[in-house]
């Protein structure tokens, strides 16, 4: 767990035997290794500093819907992509590595106060969030862009929103994907 | 995710990860680094360095200086006198000996390469598959030296005798420069005037026969 390069806290996780044991509870049982071992961490921060609210952004190897509730419960917001075969993640948005949508496609759903956003880049791009919206006027925010390659999977349908020799154009992106980048 | 990821690239910089045999030695490997680069990002922040750049380069070799010296004998007997605040203060380096530095340049495709390398005898000498004694170690003796003769791998090629070539004993580079001189003996130069083929050249190589043209 870090900020700007700072590491805060830390704890060993082995591919061989897993993580090492956390103290949890026994509502938190559900949760994974790697959710438990997120809850432990931040769990100790939160503890430390009371008085203070914190954004956790992680990558999908972590990010879970029980684990994003768990923390929308202690007071700390959690934002970070994740993987389409986890068992409880919404099956509406499931569409495969490989889906062919419309360039910068948006949907999403919200579960348990868990924000699960499906945004077609070059690929489908799948986050989840407690701390951004969904909709409305704040959801979106306009970034400079680049086309994708020609040989992405997408690239028939992204390129025709660029201007013939442009290789950058100005798009609202969502601002989930803003925040996490 | 500017948290973790600035971390790893701080770590890409200079890495301390070396190879070791034993699985707890990449965690201590990964710990020191992640205090490296926390104390660097801390004493980045600090209201005296806010106006100054201090950089990660500079940061981590005053810590490897720092550390070398502390654990040095004459250090550690004094080390209770010195206060940490002195120490972190100094970004650089002592200087290590009076040898003069290397020169430190970039070095690209058009660099050229040194013209030294064209001049005999400046090439490096060759290596033998078996070890042999040394012929100074040797001749050393039969003029009373004491010492046990050292076995090298290294000859000379214009002598082709073995010669030592390690930092404790360099019989290479003393048979070559520091006793070399120009023979002229049976009415011909010899091609080469080291102390090998004055040796070799026999008893009818004596003083008489022999003059000294002058040490090189």
């Amino acid at each position: 767990m870090a900020e700007k390069g700072y590491v805060w806290e830390f704890h060993p996780l082995s591919n061989a035997v897993g993580g090492d044991p956390v103290d949890v509870e026994s509502s938190l049982l559900q949760l994974t290794d790697t959710g438990k071992m997120v809850h432990h961490l931040t769990r100790r921060l939160h503890l430390r500093y009371q008085n203070l609210s914190f954004n956790i952004y992680m990558d999908n190897f972590f990010t879970t819907q029980p684990l994003q509730a768990e923390l929308r419960q202690m007071g700390i917001g959690a934002c970070g992509t994740c993987r389409q075969q986890f068992h409880v993640f919404p099956q509406e948005l499931n569409v495969g590595k490989n889906a062919k949508l419309p360039y910068h496609f948006l949907s999403g759903v919200v579960n348990d106060g868990v924000a699960t956003l499906l945004w077609m880049d070059s690929s489908p791009v799948i986050m989840m969030s407690t701390i951004h919206p969904l909709s409305g006027e704040d959801s979106l925010v306009l970034r400079m862009r680049k086309h994708p390659g020609n040989k992405s999977t997408n690239a028939s349908g992204a390129n025709s929103i660029f201007l013939p020799g442009k290789c950058q154009k100005e798009l609202d992106i969502p601002v989930i994907v803003d925040a996490y980048n | 995710m500017v948290g973790v990821d600035v971390a790893d690239q701080y770590q890409t910089y200079f890495d301390t990860q070396l190879i070791s045999r034993c699985n707890g030695y990449p965690l201590f490997y990964w710990i020191l680094e992640t205090a490296l680069i926390n104390s660097l990002i801390i004493y980045r922040d600090l209201p005296a360095n806010k106006e100054r750049t201090v950089d990660h380069f500079d940061f981590c070799l005053s810590i490897v200086h720092d550390l070398l010296q502390a654990g040095s004998p004459s250090t550690m007997k004094s080390s209770s006198h010195i206060l940490a605040s002195q120490k972190i203060t100094r970004l650089v380096p002592p200087t290590q000996s009076a040898l003069p530095p290397l020169p430190t340049r970039q070095v690209t495709k058009h660099t050229p390469l040194p013209l030294c390398r064209k001049v005999p005898g400046m090439d490096s000498p060759p290596w033998m598959e078996s070890r042999v004694d040394c012929f100074l170690c040797r001749w050393r003796r039969t003029q009373g030296g004491s010492g046990e003769g050292m076995k090298t791998s290294i000859k000379c090629e214009d002598c082709n005798e073995a010669l030592c070539f390690t930092p404790k004993q360099n019989c290479f580079h003393e048979s070559h420069h520091m006793w070399s001189i120009s023979i002229y003996s049976r009415g011909i130069w010899l091609d080469c005037g080291c102390v090998m083929c004055i040796l070799k050249a026999g008893p009818s190589v004596g003083p008489n026969p022999v003059t000294s043209k002058g040490i090189e």
